[in-house]
């Protein structure tokens, strides 16, 4: 699959955000180990697919420490749990309580990951279209931020290039005056897009930013298998409303681990949830095949 | 009925002692072309923007302003945005969003239009001026100029009534230019709406617009039509007659003594008729054909010695980033001490680009640049097209005092050099000005300091006339004359024809990121058709070898 | 269980929209509203490249000046949006909606404060900095406890701020030495604006 192409973005926004949005529910309430496991290994298995395996590999890099950080902390807090590894100033440090940090941990990771995969769906233009409604300055405000960025930084190697022409470089002269340099530069970047900003800000309100009922070039068309995409989500959700309700998932660390049976109905939960998790990657796969096949026959 | 009704506008900025509106009344009707005109600083911006009510500057105002009869201030915003479309000065800051078409959308989605109408008017817009080649790249990659006109074509695609232009075409080059006034002219005469434009470069708009308002220190000083203006100024012989397009100003030439007397109508304000008055000039006064040719120049005494180079440059190869095309291509040219080196050339080929490099900012990937001055520390100025990133601090005075400090030169050298040049006659009034309050022209005038304050050697100058009224640029070319007397190199990037003609030693034309010829002007200019001075277009086949107004003073009155 | 870190986020989302939506609610024109985006860009900016040291950035000190010059809403979408916009580069959570929370309370503090004229001396704000850097904690170890789920007790509540000490300190001493040297320049700068386009004219006299 190519690096970039992201097919499952281009389902309805409104759509994508429901999927989800179902997910972060469903791995925040389901606490049962297998399903987490489960879960994360998809959203990993995506990420490598969109990004590559280098990028995956560095996020991991940095969430790890985080990780143990919890799962180490946790049982020195938490007492509760009935198998003790060791007694600290007289308290039991469990095996339990280690168990549920890492367990909190991997959760944190999962949903990290699930964020990101979330934000390679829904670009500033979506974004728009999902919160222009309810919350349209913010939502405006944090496009334009994303926007602003790559501005400021081709605004501030164009600053600090001129200025070096007017003797204010950070790469000449003694460590003060570099500083005192840098911080010229600094303020007038400041400076300049502040000013340029009002501008910008007149330009908007020229247009008619603040006048009522938006519509957008782009619209979003809703389609079958943006409807297929919908049925599909709701009847998972179902699926596992029932099983959370019914109970007979569920997993608990204290006072003593929940034994972890593997039955035809767990199985079965199992594969859903791969499922489930991995809709996107299916799409795409999916999508990918489509497009070779219809090369072929051009 | 007015579509536009100014009554005693007065308007004061906050931290701006000066009143910059005086008593302005006009009255602008349904389907007029006007232009406004008048020296830089003199409250054009102002009085635009205060037009569109929306983006007025905060101040003390008094007096009124009636759109379509109703006090502009009771006007709904929702007609405001779609009736009035207002193009800014800077184009740079105007632009709101990444990619040009949904730049093009912007407006129209907030005004609610159905998708596939958006999607319709933009298509046909952006084919309008040409958008399609760029249409989806990502607008910080854009040159000045094609993100000039993108931001006229973002207003267009709104079907505004009336149309307020603040300096649109001050990037944009001549040809283009040109191209663009008559789409204006068409959208006036054809659509039948109402045009409001600012511009310092009167030669091809003038001729064109309805009437001309032309303001001095905040005031209107006269609100006539082309030819009435034209006399005026004429008579007045205030600086404003230097923005007079060339045909006008040959013809005054001719009729220096009588003109008082004249018509206003018989007054030529476009190429046509200047030639008429030309032709007709030169047989009623029987002028011998040895007067109708200007000696050519001296080829051989204006050779150079390799000794005098200022910069060379040696196969000179750029791209922005790897994966991109090429934006220079092989470019060897040499530049000389004591020359005026201009390099003309369409929008987004790569000028900017050019001066980047012979100033060190970039490097090329393949050749190099050589700085041949004797004086081994390096003495580039640049003046960078959008001259605001020159200023540091909170004020003129302090800034300039801080240049001087971090570059050891005495402060006083400050007033040395402003009381030295004409160029710099008003600049002591906004010494204590914040740089960012100052108009276009002023900014320009002020980084212009800057650079003269370090006493360069070599002077690169990226569209330095632009913002400019009339005279500063005269007194601009003073400045380089006088530099280029004491061995200064000075190497200029411009759209401005008329000023390179005039005041360059060599030309060179830029195309596709190549430099496809270098000549001095005279050669230059009569050998294009399209690159060519106003002067040149007058003179055809009348005259021989004139570019330049002073070229036909000089050969009628000998 | 783990539900506790869904309804803690869920709770301070809920305050965040509170106050987002009377912001919205004021219909900010885009004079307002674009000073706090290129704040956000720069304050957000500055934290991911201080990342490398902990605790110190200078989304704090920004989201304070804001609210100094802006006054209390401006400072707390400041905040919010910082939170908001730099874990999209250093990693989103269910942490995001109690930094948005934090920062935006911090920014409206720093408002209340400069209400009065002592309030506005950069030795005050360098000061009020260091007990936001210890306010900030206090909020994010709500978090940090929800997570740990055995409940509310002073033990567990102490040892998680002894944990995350280094951490505050150097917040602490970050904050304060950003106040210091952007305070002046910067609320000048925010001034000047404020007077020349007349932003934020309805609200503040
Ligand atoms: N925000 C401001 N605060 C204070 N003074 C200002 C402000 N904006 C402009 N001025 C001053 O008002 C005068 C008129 O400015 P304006 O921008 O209207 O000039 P202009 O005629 O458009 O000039 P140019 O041709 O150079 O663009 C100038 O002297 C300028 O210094
Ligand atoms: N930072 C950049 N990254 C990528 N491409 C760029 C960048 N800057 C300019 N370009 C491209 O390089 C080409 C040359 O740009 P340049 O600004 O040098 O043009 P120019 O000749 O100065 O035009 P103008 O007269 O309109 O100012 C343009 O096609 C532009 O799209
Ligand atoms: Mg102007
Ligand atoms: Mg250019």
């Amino acid at each position: 699959m190519s690096r970039y192409s992201n097919f499952f973005g281009d389902y309805h926004p409104v759509v994508v955000f429901i999927y989800y949005m179902s997910i972060f529910v469903l791995l925040i309430t389901i606490t049962h180990p297998a399903f987490l496991l489960v879960s994360l290994f998809v959203l990993l298995l995506y990420s490598l697919l969109l990004d590559g395996i280098k990028s995956l590999l560095k996020s991991l890099v940095y969430m790890i420490p985080m990780v143990l950080f919890i799962a180490v902390i946790n049982p020195f807090f938490n007492h509760y749990g009935e198998t003790p590894l060791f007694y600290m100033n007289n308290r039991p440090v469990t095996l339990e309580a280690l168990l549920f940090g890492v367990f909190t941990g991997v959760l944190i990771i999962g949903l990290i990951f699930l964020f990101k995969s979330f934000s390679r769906c829904i670009d500033s233009h979506r974004f728009i279209y999902l919160f222009g409604k309810i919350l349209p300055t913010i939502s405006l405000m944090i496009t334009m931020v994303m926007r602003f960025m790559p501005y400021l930084k081709r605004k501030l190697s164009a600053i600090s290039q001129t200025q070096a022409t007017l003797g204010v470089s950070v790469n000449e002269g003694r460590i003060k005056k570099r500083l005192q340099s840098g911080a010229n530069i600094l303020s007038i970047l400041i400076s300049v897009s502040l000013e340029g900003t009002i501008d910008t800000a007149d330009s908007m309100k020229a247009r008619g930013y603040q006048l009522k009922g938006k519509t957008h070039y782009n619209t979003f068309v809703y389609t079958s298998r943006d409807f297929v995409l919908l049925v599909s989500t709701v009847i998972l959700d179902i699926f596992f409303a029932i099983v959370v309700i019914r109970g007979s998932y569920a997993f608990e660390f204290y006072p003593r681990l929940t034994e972890v049976s593997f039955n035809s109905i767990t199985i079965l939960i199992l594969v859903v949830n791969c499922l489930f998790m991995g809709l996107p990657i299916i799409v795409n796969i999916v999508e990918e095949v489509r497009w070779k096949l219809s090369r072929r026959k051009i | 009925m007015e579509v536009i009704k100014t009554k005693n506008l007065t308007f004061q900025y906050r931290n701006n002692p000066k009143s910059i509106l005086n008593d302005i009344s006009l009255d602008i009707y349904e389907g007029d072309f006007i232009l406004l005109c008048g020296p830089s600083g003199c409250g054009k911006t102002t009085l635009l923007k205060h037009l569109k009510h929306l983006i007025a500057p905060v101040g003390d105002l008094s007096g009124d302003i009636f759109f379509n009869g109703v006090n502009i201030k009771e006007v709904p915003e929702r007609s405001l945005v779609s009736e009035i479309g207002f193009v800014f000065q800077n184009p740079e800051n105007q632009i709101v969003c990444d990619k040009p078409f949904e730049e093009m959308a912007f407006g129209l989605e907030n005004l609610g239009l159905p998708s596939n109408e958006i999607r319709r008017r933009v298509a046909e817009m952006a084919s309008f001026f040409g958008i399609e080649k760029y249409f989806e790249k990502d607008i910080h990659t854009l040159s000045g100029g094609q993100k000039q006109l993108l931001n006229l074509a973002s207003i267009m695609v709104m079907q505004p009534s009336v149309l307020l232009l603040d300096e649109p075409t001050s990037m944009l080059d001549p040809v283009a230019t040109g191209e663009f006034f008559s789409i204006l002219n068409k959208i006036n005469k054809e659509l039948g709406l109402t045009v409001i434009i600012c511009e310092h470069q009167l030669e091809a708009i003038y001729p064109i617009v309805d009437k001309v308002c032309y303001m001095e220190n905040g005031r209107v000083a006269a609100f006539d039509n082309p030819n009435n203006v034209a006399k005026k100024i004429i008579v007045s012989g205030s600086n404003m007659t230097y923005a007079l397009p060339t045909p006008t100003r040959i013809f005054t030439e001719l009729t220096r003594d009588y003109i008082a007397e004249m018509d206003p109508m018989s007054i030529p304000l476009n190429v046509r008729d200047g030639r008429i008055c030309l032709k007709y000039y030169v047989e009623k006064n029987e002028i011998g054909p040895e007067r109708l040719v200007k000696p050519g120049a001296d080829l051989e005494s204006l050779k150079r010695k390799d000794e005098d180079t200022a910069l060379k440059a040696e196969g000179i190869y750029f791209r922005y980033k790897k994966a991109s095309p090429d934006i220079l291509k092989n470019i060897s040219f040499r530049t000389y001490r004591s020359e005026i080196f201009s390099i003309l050339g369409g929008n987004g080929v790569g000028k900017t680009t050019l001066l980047s490099i012979l100033s060190g900012i970039n490097k090329p990937y393949r050749g190099k640049v050589k700085s041949l001055m004797t004086d081994s520390r390096k003495k580039i100025a640049y003046l960078p097209q959008n001259p605001e990133i020159m200023f540091v601090k909170d004020s003129i005075r302090e800034d300039l005092e801080f240049l001087a400090e971090t570059n050891d030169l005495p402060v006083s050298i400050i007033e040395e050099t402003v009381n030295k040049y004409d160029f710099f006659a008003n600049v002591p009034e906004f010494f204590d000005s914040n740089p960012l309050d100052l108009s276009g022209g002023e900014k320009q005038k002020m980084a212009f300091l800057k650079l003269m304050l370090l006493d360069p050697e070599i002077i690169l100058l990226d569209e330095p006339t632009k913002g400019l009224d009339a005279f500063s640029k005269k007194n601009l070319a003073d400045i380089l004359n006088t530099l280029t007397g004491k061995g200064i190199s000075v190497v200029m990037v411009t759209h401005d024809l008329e000023f390179a003609a005039r005041h360059s030693d060599r030309c060179a034309l830029m195309f596709n990121g190549e430099i496809v010829s270098v000549d001095i002007p005279e050669r230059f200019f009569s050998n294009n058709h399209f690159y060519t001075t106003a002067t040149s277009k007058v003179t055809k086949r009348i005259l021989e070898n004139t570019i330049t107004v002073d070229d036909v003073r000089e050969l009628m009155y000998i | 269980m783990s539900n506790y870190i869904l309804i803690t986020a869920l709770i301070a989302l809920a305050i965040c929209a509170v106050f987002l939506f009377a912001f919205e609610r004021k219909r900010p024109s885009a004079r307002d509203i674009l000073p706090i985006v290129i704040m956000c860009v720069i304050a957000s900016v500055g934290r991911v490249i201080f990342s490398f040291l902990p605790g110190i950035q200078p989304v704090t000190a920004i989201v304070i000046i804001m609210g100094v010059c802006y006054g209390p809403q401006t400072g707390f979408v400041t905040g919010a949006l910082c939170a908001l916009i730099s874990n999209v580069f250093i990693g989103h959570g269910p942490w995001t909606p109690w930094q948005m929370l934090a920062w935006g309370l911090i920014g409206i503090i720093g408002a209340g404060i400069a209400h009065f004229r002592w309030g506005r001396k950069t030795y005050v704000l360098a000061a009020y900095g260091v007990l936001a850097g210890f306010l900030y904690s206090m909020i994010m170890d709500i978090w940090t406890v929800s997570t740990l789920a055995s409940g509310l007790t002073l033990p567990i509540v102490l040892s998680v701020y002894g944990a995350g000490l280094l951490y505050n300190i150097g917040h602490a001493i970050g904050n304060a030495v950003f106040i210091v040297l952007l305070y002046k320049p910067l609320s000048k700068k925010l001034l000047r604006l404020r007077s020349k386009y007349g932003i934020l004219e309805k609200e503040i006299k």
